[in-house]
């Protein structure tokens, strides 16, 4: 590389768009519908503007998040076609501006919830954000093969937090919910990391597929959709929804759990007869959304 | 270590780098006015009235 391209490199401004591309939009949406349902599911009245509030640093906190991720993957991402054209390792961005950026971005979104809300969903926010950047990213994600099984728990806050912003404590029900998206991460990126194992290889990130094998990923993607099923009918179980809600998790986790059988008897070994791994991952997407706008509309009914 | 202003642009470089900066100074002239009626609305919402 000469200097041309170096001084080309670093002097041109990043597109705002490329900042937006750092906060995974599309996680994001997934982390601000969670923390929306237990923030609704949370018994009790929390004004609508405080209410706005914390989804809005929640969102800002899983931006900043991925701004944090993409900021300390950036040599990894590289090397996956999958993640190649993110702004970093496209060289669209300096890196210290995504630092400067995630760390911002991190500071408001705790200090004003704290302030405009309250100090509990803060803490867990703060805590959220340091799980998924330091524990995940930089500690888990390149040591071990289980670095989604507990990495899965920064993703699992959001209800949490949500329910906290309007209680200002933490009970049963938002650790169940935090338990469903905690054993629905396992199966859920597996089924990514079979069909996508190359990248990962590549990439020499120890993902299950790639240090286990594959057979034992689908072990683990099927053994752990058990308890995952479990956790979602737990809240009918308990008396905390109606049958609404209940039927509809009976429903939805026996697809999950069908569609984890067809991927746990599937042999293929290569991508393009993965359509099983596939139908689940995307299936899994729906499934979350799906359970949780319903136990959000079941508790607004039960209210 | 070779200056980043030693590097002269091209005028269709020139015309990038204005046009990525006005596009920036917009999007956060349009964060900062949120965040002004954001706070307002907070500190509404806190004491309760008008």
């Amino acid at each position: 590389m000469n200097m041309t391209t170096i001084a080309r490199d670093i002097i041109m401004p990043a597109d705002w768009r490329d900042f937006w591309a750092l906060t995974k939009p599309r996680v994001m949406s997934l982390v601000v519908f969670t923390a929306l349902c237990g923030l609704i599911a949370a018994p009790g009245n929390i004004h609508p503007v405080i209410a706005f509030t914390a989804i809005l640093c929640i969102a800002a906190g899983a931006g900043a998040s991925g701004a944090l991720n993409q900021w300390y993957e950036h040599d990894i991402d590289g090397m996956m076609a999958r993640t190649a054209k993110r702004p970093l390792p496209a060289g669209r961005m300096d890196r210290q501006a995504a630092l400067h950026f995630g760390v911002g971005l991190s500071g408001f979104s705790v200090v004003t919830m704290g302030m405009a809300v309250n100090w509990l969903s803060a803490g867990l926010l703060a805590f959220s954000i340091f799980f998924y950047a330091v524990v995940y990213t930089i500690w888990l994600k390149r040591f071990t093969a289980q670095n989604i099984v507990i990495g899965g728990a920064a993703g699992a806050f959001p209800p949490i937090i949500g329910w906290a912003a309007v209680t200002g404590d933490v009970t049963l029900l938002p650790i169940l919910l935090f338990a469903i998206i905690f054993l629905w991460t396992p199966p859920h990126f597996w089924a990514l990391a079979l069909f996508m194992k190359a990248d990962y290889a590549a990439a020499g990130v120890p993902m299950l597929p790639v240090v286990a094998g594959q057979k034992a990923t689908r072990n683990q993607i099927f053994g752990y959709s058990f308890p995952m099923a479990a956790a979602a009918i737990a809240p009918y179980l308990l008396g905390m929804t109606s049958w609404l809600y209940g039927a509809a998790a009976v429903i939805l986790s026996a697809v999950f759990l069908a569609l984890a059988f067809a991927v746990w008897r599937n042999p293929a070994t290569e991508a393009s007869a993965m359509k099983p791994e596939k139908q689940l991952f995307s299936y899994s997407i729906l499934y979350l959304f799906l359970l949780f706008a319903l136990f959000a509309a079941d508790r607004m009914l039960m209210l | 270590m070779t200056l980043p202003t030693e590097h002269i642009y091209t005028p269709e470089e020139t015309r990038l780098i204005r046009q990525r900066q006005a596009a920036r100074s917009k999007i956060l002239a349009v964060l900062l006015v949120g965040m002004c009626m954001l706070f307002f609305g907070i500190t509404v919402a806190k004491i309760g009235y008008w």
